[in-house]
C-alpha cells in the first residue's frame, strides 16, 4: 500500500516537472514566435487579405490551454499592427481537434471585437477509416472494424463504427443482405460539425475546416468519395469554409508528377469538393469521352483513339469526336508531341464540333498545328560569293506553285529585295526630281487622266534591262507607305 | 516658355514625319505589285495593263496615289515604288532565299553560323492560307497548342487589297470615294472564327503565319477568347483582328 502511495507521488512530481519544464519552454520560445510573427505580418503586410490568411499555430499540442491562450494574445496583436483586416486562424489543443473544442468550450480564448478571427479545426473522422495506412491491431479486431483495405476500417458511417450495432446484424440479416447495408452509407446523426456550428453559432465566430481527407487505401468501394461528398455538404451548410488536406502523397487530389499538371487531379474527389468549379471543365475529363491522337507511326486512323490505340489524324479524330458527342456533352483530343499537318486543306469545325476541346497532351512539349513542309536534299553552294546551298523544291510541292515563305532554322529567310542601281536623270513630269531613288519614268498611256491602262515603268533612261530579268512574273514591285 | 517652345517643336517634327511617310490614304498596306509583262525597257504591273479590274492597291498606287480624303485629285504624282523584290540579280545577301521557279529549285544563303548540316527549312505554299476555320459552331477550346507554317499569296494576285481599308479584300467595280475600289472579302487570316461563340484559345502559340492577320474573328462572332498566348516571328501584319467582334478578350502572356 505504501509503495502505490509513494508511486503515485513520484507520478505527480513528475507531472509537475513535466509542467514547469513545459511551461519554461514555452517562455523561453515565446519570444522567438513574436519574433517570427513580426517578420511574416511585416513582409506581407501589403497582400490582398481575400489572399492570404494566417494561422498563429498549426496544432497546438504539448502545451496548456493557458499557454495557447498567452500566445494568441501575443502574436494577434503583432499581426494587426501592419494587417488590421487579416483573417486570422486560431486552433484548439489535440491537434485542432473539434472534439477538444467540444470538451473544453470555452477554454480558447478570443479577443473581443476583433471579428477577423476565426476558429479552425482539423478532422479525420473516423480515424481508423481516414487516416487508413496500417491498422494497429488484428485486421479484424473491433479497433480495425473489419478487413478493409489496408487493414483498416473498411466503412466509416453508422453501421461502421458500432460493433454492437455490426454484430447485430451479422446475426441477423444474410450475407446478401449484409453487403447491401454496408453500400447503404448512413452518417452518424449526432456528427461533431452539428455541435460545432452550435458553439460557433453561440460565440459569433466563423468555423473553418482547415484539414480533412481520406487516405487513397480507402476507395470509391469504401465509400471514399462519398465521405468526402458528405463532410464538404455537412461543412458548407454549417457555414464553415472548407480545406481539403492534399499532401501529395496518401492523401492526393492533385499527382504533382503528372504531365500535364492537369491531367493529375483525382477527378471523383475534384467533382465531389468542387462540384460547380470552372475547373471541372478540365480536369474531370470522363476517360470515355477523350480521344488520342499521334500523329506519328503509332497513330493508327483505324484505332480505337485511346491512350494505348490512338488515332492519327486530325480528321479522323473529329469524326471520332462527333459520334462521341452523341453520348457525351463534352469531348477532348488530346494531340501527342509533333506535327499534327493539316494538309492541303484547312482543318474545318462546324456546328457538330461544338463542345469540343483540342489540347495538347503535354502542355511543356505542345503539339504543332500547321502545314510545314520540309526543304530537304540541299546541297552546298556558292551564290554572290557567299556559303549558301540549294534544294529541289519538294516533291509534294507541285512545280509552279509560287512559293512566297521560308522558315530556316525557325527563323523567316527574306526574299531578294532592293533597287536597281541609279543609272540616268528623272525625267518630268511623273518621276519626282528629289527622289534620289528614282531610274526610270512613269509611262502613262493616251487614256492616261482616267484609266491609263497599257502603261508601265519605262527604264529606257537607264542601263537596266527588264528584258533579262530572270522569272520575270515573280518580281514584284514594293510600295512602302 | 522653353517647356513650350519644346513641345511645339515636338509636335511639328511629329506632324512632318508622319506627312513624309503616309500621306492622305494608303498607310495601310504595303502593296506588292506582281509583273505582269516587259516589253523591251517597259514593265507593266498588276493593275496597270487591266485597270481598276486588277490588284486594286497597286492600281491606286500607280494612278491614283495623289487621290485625298472625298476621292478629289491633289495632283501629286504618281507613287514610285520603293524596292523591287525577288529579283534574281538582287540575291546577295546572308539570309535570303531565292525560289526559281522555272527550275524547281530553293537557294539560300547562310546567316553567320548556319552550315549545311545544321539546315532546317520549312516552307508552305499557296493553298495553306487557313489552316482552321471554325464556323457556325459554339464551345470549341484550343489549348496549349502550336499553330504555325501558314502563308497567302493573295497580296499579288489579281485580287489585292483594297488600298483605303485596313487589309480588307478588293471586292471589283470602281469608286474614288473608297480610293479607286470597293470592300469585298474580309482580310485573310490563317486561323478563321466566323459566326460562332465561345470559341477559346488558352496557353497557344502562333507562330511562323503568313496571312494578313494569324487569327481573325467576324461574321457577328461572339465571345471568342485568346488567353495567355502568344505571337512570336510572325509574317502577319498584325496578330488578331478583331474588328467584327464583339465581347472580345484578348489577355497576351
Amino acid at each position: 500500500m505504501l509503495l502505490l502511495v509513494l508511486l503515485m507521488v513520484l507520478l505527480m512530481l513528475l507531472s509537475l516537472l513535466l509542467t514547469l519544464l513545459l511551461q519554461a519552454k514555452f517562455t523561453r520560445l515565446l519570444p522567438r514566435m513574436e519574433a517570427i510573427w513580426t517578420q511574416i505580418s511585416t513582409l506581407f503586410a501589403s497582400t490582398d487579405d481575400a489572399l492570404l490568411l494566417f494561422e498563429v499555430y498549426n496544432e497546438p499540442k504539448s502545451m496548456t490551454a493557458a499557454n495557447l491562450n498567452a500566445l494568441n494574445a501575443a502574436v494577434v496583436p503583432i499581426i494587426r499592427k501592419r494587417n488590421p483586416k487579416r483573417t486570422i486562424l486560431f486552433g484548439g489543443l489535440k491537434f485542432m481537434s473539434p472534439s477538444w473544442i467540444l470538451a473544453n468550450p470555452d477554454a480558447l480564448k478570443f479577443p473581443a471585437d476583433d471579428k477577423y478571427i476565426a476558429l479552425e479545426v482539423h478532422s479525420y473522422d473516423p480515424y481508423l477509416y481516414a487516416q487508413c495506412k496500417k491498422c494497429p491491431g488484428a485486421c479484424a479486431s473491433p479497433k480495425c472494424g473489419g478487413a478493409g483495405p489496408g487493414c483498416c476500417a473498411k466503412s466509416w458511417g453508422a453501421v461502421g463504427r458500432s460493433g454492437t450495432v455490426r454484430a447485430l446484424l451479422l446475426a441477423l440479416l444474410l450475407a446478401l443482405l449484409l453487403a447491401l447495408l454496408r453500400a447503404d452509407f448512413r452518417p452518424p446523426k449526432d456528427h461533431w460539425i452539428n455541435g460545432m456550428k452550435a458553439w460557433a453559432d453561440e460565440r459569433s465566430i466563423s468555423l473553418v475546416y482547415g484539414e480533412f481527407g481520406v487516405t487513397h487505401l480507402q476507395t470509391a468501394a469504401t465509400d471514399r468519395v462519398k465521405w468526402y461528398v458528405y463532410h464538404r455538404q455537412k461543412a458548407l451548410a454549417a457555414g464553415m469554409a472548407v480545406m481539403v488536406w492534399d499532401d501529395n502523397g496518401g492523401f492526393r487530389v492533385l499527382d504533382r508528377s503528372a504531365k500535364p499538371l492537369s491531367s493529375g487531379w483525382d477527378n471523383p474527389v475534384l467533382k465531389a469538393l468542387l462540384p460547380n468549379s470552372p475547373l471541372l471543365q478540365i480536369k474531370t475529363e470522363d476517360e470515355a469521352a477523350t480521344l488520342v491522337v499521334d500523329a506519328g507511326a503509332a497513330g493508327d486512323d483505324a484505332a480505337e483513339g485511346t491512350a494505348a490505340a490512338p488515332l492519327r489524324s486530325l480528321r479522323a479524330a473529329q469524326a471520332a469526336a462527333r459520334k462521341l458527342r452523341s453520348r457525351h456533352p463534352h469531348v477532348t483530343v488530346r494531340l501527342l508531341p509533333g506535327s499534327h499537318n493539316v494538309g492541303d486543306a484547312p482543318l474545318r469545325l462546324g456546328p457538330a464540333d461544338a463542345g469540343v476541346t483540342w489540347r495538347s497532351h503535354d502542355s511543356t512539349n505542345p503539339a504543332s498545328v500547321g502545314a510545314p513542309i520540309s526543304v530537304t536534299g540541299w546541297r552546298a553552294t556558292s551564290i554572290s560569293g557567299k556559303p549558301g546551298a540549294v534544294a529541289p523544291l519538294p516533291a509534294n510541292i507541285t512545280k509552279g506553285t509560287k512559293l512566297r515563305h521560308l522558315w530556316v532554322n525557325s527563323k523567316r529567310a527574306a526574299r531578294p529585295t532592293g533597287f536597281p542601281a541609279a543609272v540616268g536623270a528623272c525625267a518630268a513630269p511623273y518621276a519626282p526630281a528629289t527622289n534620289s531613288k528614282c531610274t526610270f519614268n512613269l509611262s502613262l498611256a493616251a487614256n492616261s487622266s482616267s484609266y491609263p491602262e497599257g502603261s508601265g515603268y519605262d527604264f529606257s533612261l537607264t542601263s537596266i534591262d527588264p528584258s533579262a530579268w530572270h522569272n520575270p512574273d515573280d518580281v514584284e514591285f514594293v510600295f512602302t507607305s | 516658355m522653353l517647356l513650350l517652345v519644346l513641345l511645339l517643336v515636338l509636335l511639328v517634327l511629329t506632324f512632318s514625319s508622319l506627312s513624309r511617310s503616309c500621306a492622305g490614304f494608303n498607310c495601310w498596306v504595303e502593296p506588292r505589285c506582281g509583273v505582269v509583262s516587259v516589253k523591251g525597257k517597259v514593265v507593266s504591273l498588276s493593275g496597270a495593263a487591266g485597270g481598276p479590274g486588277m490588284n486594286a492597291s497597286c492600281y491606286h498606287r500607280l494612278y491614283y496615289y495623289g487621290i485625298g480624303w472625298g476621292g478629289k485629285p491633289t495632283g501629286k504624282a504618281p507613287k514610285p515604288p520603293t524596292s523591287i523584290e525577288n529579283l534574281r540579280s538582287n540575291f546577295s545577301h546572308a539570309g535570303e532565299f531565292y525560289y526559281d521557279r522555272a527550275a524547281a529549285t530553293i537557294e539560300y544563303i547562310f546567316r553567320a553560323g548556319e552550315t549545311l548540316a545544321t539546315l532546317e527549312a520549312t516552307a508552305t505554299t499557296a493553298t495553306k492560307q487557313d489552316i482552321l476555320i471554325v464556323n457556325n459552331t459554339h464551345d470549341v477550346a484550343w489549348r496549349d497548342v502550336k499553330f504555325e507554317y501558314a502563308t497567302w499569296l493573295g497580296s499579288s494576285g489579281p485580287k489585292g487589297f483594297v488600298d483605303t481599308q485596313s487589309a480588307f479584300i478588293y471586292g471589283g467595280g470602281h469608286n474614288e470615294a473608297w480610293g479607286g475600289s470597293t470592300i469585298g472579302g474580309e482580310p485573310p487570316v490563317n486561323i478563321h472564327v466566323a459566326k460562332s461563340q465561345k470559341v477559346k484559345f488558352s496557353g497557344c502559340s502562333f507562330s511562323h503565319l503568313g496571312a494578313v492577320y494569324a487569327l481573325g474573328g467576324d461574321g457577328g462572332s461572339q465571345d471568342l477568347v485568346v488567353f495567355n498566348s502568344t505571337w512570336e516571328s510572325m509574317n502577319s501584319m498584325r496578330a488578331p483582328n478583331m474588328s467584327a467582334l464583339t465581347h472580345y478578350i484578348c489577355v497576351p502572356r
